[in-house]
């Protein structure tokens, strides 16, 4: 028996619902992340409300998916290696990715806490890039697992 | 040195200490820690033909060393990076110290670049080993 794999589908489940509220809460972030860049500064507090919501979603998502992780390995990963390991290639670079985020949310979420974006401007040299390489992260991890389950769907 | 400051350029550093040793783990072969989710066990060899995990181990590694570095930029800010930012620095005064707008831009771009180009050679690392480039 692999750790926590009676529960993997329910964890999946819940991994898969934190999914939905972080792309949902960091997409809207980026729109007004993008709103800075235009000079417009009206919604700080809204902008700081996503971030504060992305932080926790991506915390869950996180853990969740390191406890199901063992019975993925075991169980799902194998089908991949063997009959299309470019596919564990995707999967990889998500797993990758993934752990540099959870630093870059950290950072993102005590960055923006420290300053205000109308009042710091140069401070967003940073800021804006971060936010756009966690989007690159999250829809990528999103795009590939979607498109990895519809190949083991497939089969 | 303001609070806003302090967290911008240790929030600089652990993001980019983060990339750049995760990526340390694909550079060179550093032992690190696996787990054998059929065995419930860890173990610091890579046994062929068994499924293991090291992810866990490589981002331990990455968190613990960006971790370690960023401590020593913090109190080395707390102590006397002030006065050598003050060097670099138009605002005079050490104790009045600030990261000037340059500083602050050059920082946020030199950050960005590294993390970017860490993502890439991630990407290339596992397109390369699984043959999908």
């Amino acid at each position: 028996m692999v750790f926590l794999e009676n529960f993997y589908s329910f964890l999946l489940l819940v991994h898969l619902f934190a999914t939905f509220v972080l792309v949902g809460s960091m997409t809207h972030n980026l729109f007004r992340v993008v709103d800075y860049l235009r000079g417009k500064f009206n919604r700080e507090k809204l902008e700081l409300l996503y971030v504060n919501v992305s932080l926790w979603a991506y915390v869950i998502v996180y853990v969740i998916g390191a406890l199901i992780y063992p019975a993925f390995r075991v169980r799902i990963r194998p089908d991949f290696d063997q009959a299309i390991p470019w596919a564990t290639g995707l999967f990889e670079v998500k797993e990758h990715w993934g752990a540099v985020g959870l630093a870059l949310f950290f950072v993102y979420y005590f960055l923006r806490k420290s300053f205000q974006p109308n009042s710091e401007k140069e401070k967003l040299f940073l800021y804006v890039p971060l936010c756009f390489l966690l989007n690159i992260i999250l829809w990528y991890k999103v795009i590939v697992s979607c498109y990895l389950t519809l190949l083991k769907g497939s089969w | 040195m303001k609070k806003s400051d302090t967290t911008y350029i240790i929030g600089s550093i652990f993001s980019a200490m983060t990339a750049f040793f995760y990526c340390c783990t694909m550079w060179f072969p550093i032992k690190l820690p696996r787990y054998y989710p059929l065995e419930h066990t860890w173990k610091w060899v890579n046994e062929k033909g068994v499924p293991s995990q090291g992810w866990y181990g490589m981002q331990a590694f990455a968190f613990l060393a960006a971790g370690i570095v960023t401590l020593v930029v913090y109190f080395f800010l707390k102590r006397g990076g002030t006065a050598i930012l003050a060097v670099f620095s138009r605002a005079g005064s050490p104790c009045h110290t600030t990261l000037t707008p340059a500083q602050t831009k050059i920082l946020g771009v030199v950050v960005t670049l590294i993390i970017v180009v860490c993502m890439a050679y991630m990407l290339y690392y596992e397109f390369d080993k699984w043959g999908i480039f």
